[in-house]
């Protein structure tokens, strides 16, 4: 076979013998395990990386998000009055329970005056879009196109319609990444929407399926009940639906209870999300619209 | 030299579109397939050094811890190159079953890494990458020899 090129670059010399490049790669990329997330010179290389390459992972977006429309666009006019029927339907629903909503946090607000507490209304900074998935050790964690330029900082968390999906852990310019409530030791302070005990809900690392530390043995939760944000992070308000109970094992040799959960959001389909910002006693969030963000509907 | 990065580079790429989060965990590496036959080739340019900087790509984009994919990428082209004189040898059989073996080992360090970590990586994943790797393999190799023939007629041109 012909040699494949005739002066080699730097990147490609050959110099050392490929077991010492080994070595030093095996005991480079070592270090770099190591420190990832520890060092703010790691955190600094990944964020310059992330940002080298996100014009690629955005240019990537567009032929795939034009063949999402064209199949979006393959409906037939049946469909289309099937589905604007369902939706005239789920708008009139909202619109009662929106109304009902609506005196609920009047008096809320009014009881939270009295009582002195801060509020702990919702603030939408921006809606954002998914662009790329991690995979293997890191599949429960995805990067949004939103950065500290659109206002998107590390602990604000994500939202969606059916609840909450995860929070912002790193930020370039214009990238964030997002770890899952699904992603491996990702802690989040919930309580039982019936009974109002409090807990700690787990990531596992496993798509949909998370746990509860913390819950004791004799604790009043069976299958099917609702885990609601108890809000005491200060990340995520409180009230946000979480997670639902799959099953309850109860060890007489544990004084904790293991149970499983499934988060309430579709937290790995989905390609929009709301980032909300963090709620911090006394001060108004700041609302930076975003040029290259879907506009908060 | 330039089919070996434009072949790294368009594997980096299809490796970075999603395919949903079944197809994802289970599709072969593009980007560690066609490493893994140039750093095979007598005479190629890839080498360790090229695994290790596929892989920290590969890190980035994928999400992974940094350096994780660099030291796996980077021992498998280490295996790749050691093993080169001995798959020019080979019948497609045997080449299949040293491709199979080499995508074997890397899906097993890269599992026992994720168990390290704490993760519960899928077994099942790590298992039907990298056959599906192997099935792969020959379509990978008459790729990239097209890619080089083509490349070589232009650098004759």
């Amino acid at each position: 076979m012909q040699p494949v090129a005739h002066r080699d670059p730097a990147l490609f010399r050959r110099g050392m013998s490929p077991a010492s490049k080994c070595l030093i790669g095996l005991s480079l990329s070592a270090a770099l395990v190591a420190l990832d997330g520890r060092a703010i010179w790691s955190e600094r290389l990944r964020s310059a990386l992330e940002s080298g390459f996100a014009p690629v992972m955005l240019a990537l977006q567009m032929p795939l998000e034009a063949a999402r429309e064209a199949g979006r666009g393959l409906v037939t006019h049946g469909d289309l009055l099937r589905q604007i029927a369902a939706l005239q339907a789920d708008n009139d629903r909202l619109r009662t329970l929106s109304r009902d909503l609506e005196w609920l946090q009047r008096e809320n607000a009014e009881l939270r005056s009295l009582a002195g507490l801060a509020s702990d209304e919702l603030h939408i900074q921006l809606v954002v879009e998914l662009l790329q998935n991690g995979r293997g050790l890191s599949s429960q964690r995805f990067l949004i196109t939103a950065g500290t330029r659109q206002g998107v900082h590390a602990g604000m968390a994500l939202v969606n319609p059916a609840g909450v999906v995860g929070q912002v852990i790193a930020s370039s310019t214009n990238l964030s990444e997002v770890a899952m409530l699904t992603d491996l030791g990702q802690n989040t302070p919930v309580q039982v929407a019936r009974t109002g005990a409090r807990a700690v809900l787990v990531g596992e690392g496993v798509p949909q399926r998370t746990s509860l530390r913390f819950l004791a043995n004799n604790a009043d939760i069976e299958p099917g009940d609702v885990l609601v944000t108890s809000g005491l992070d200060g990340v995520y308000p409180a009230g946000m639906s979480v997670a639902t109970v799959l099953t309850v094992e109860r060890d007489a040799q544990s004084d904790f209870a293991r149970v499983v959960c499934r988060p309430t959001a579709r937290v790995d389909s989905g390609r929009y999300f709301s980032v909300v910002a963090p709620r911090v006693p006394g001060a108004e969030p700041e609302h930076a619209p975003a040029p290259n963000t879907v506009p908060s509907p | 030299m330039t089919s070996v990065l434009l072949a790294l580079a368009a594997a980096l790429i299809f490796d970075m579109v999603s395919l949903g989060a079944v197809a994802d965990s289970m599709r072969p590496d593009a980007a560690l397939l066609v490493l893994l036959y140039w750093s095979t080739r007598p005479y190629s340019p890839a080498n360790v050094a090229t695994g290790w900087v596929v892989g920290l790509i590969r890190d980035v984009t994928s999400l992974t811890p940094l350096g994780l994919d660099a030291g796996l990428y980077c021992l498998t082209a280490w295996v790749g190159v050691s093993l080169s004189k001995r798959m020019e040898t080979l019948p497609i059989a045997g080449e299949l079953l040293l491709v199979l073996l080499i995508l074997l080992l890397h899906s097993l360090l890269s599992w026992g890494i994720g168990l390290l970590l704490g993760g519960q990586p899928s077994a099942e994943s790590h298992l039907v990458a990298p056959l599906l790797g192997t099935l792969c393999w020959p379509l990978v190799r008459l790729a990239m020899e097209a890619l080089h023939r083509g490349a070589g007629r232009a650098v004759d041109d």
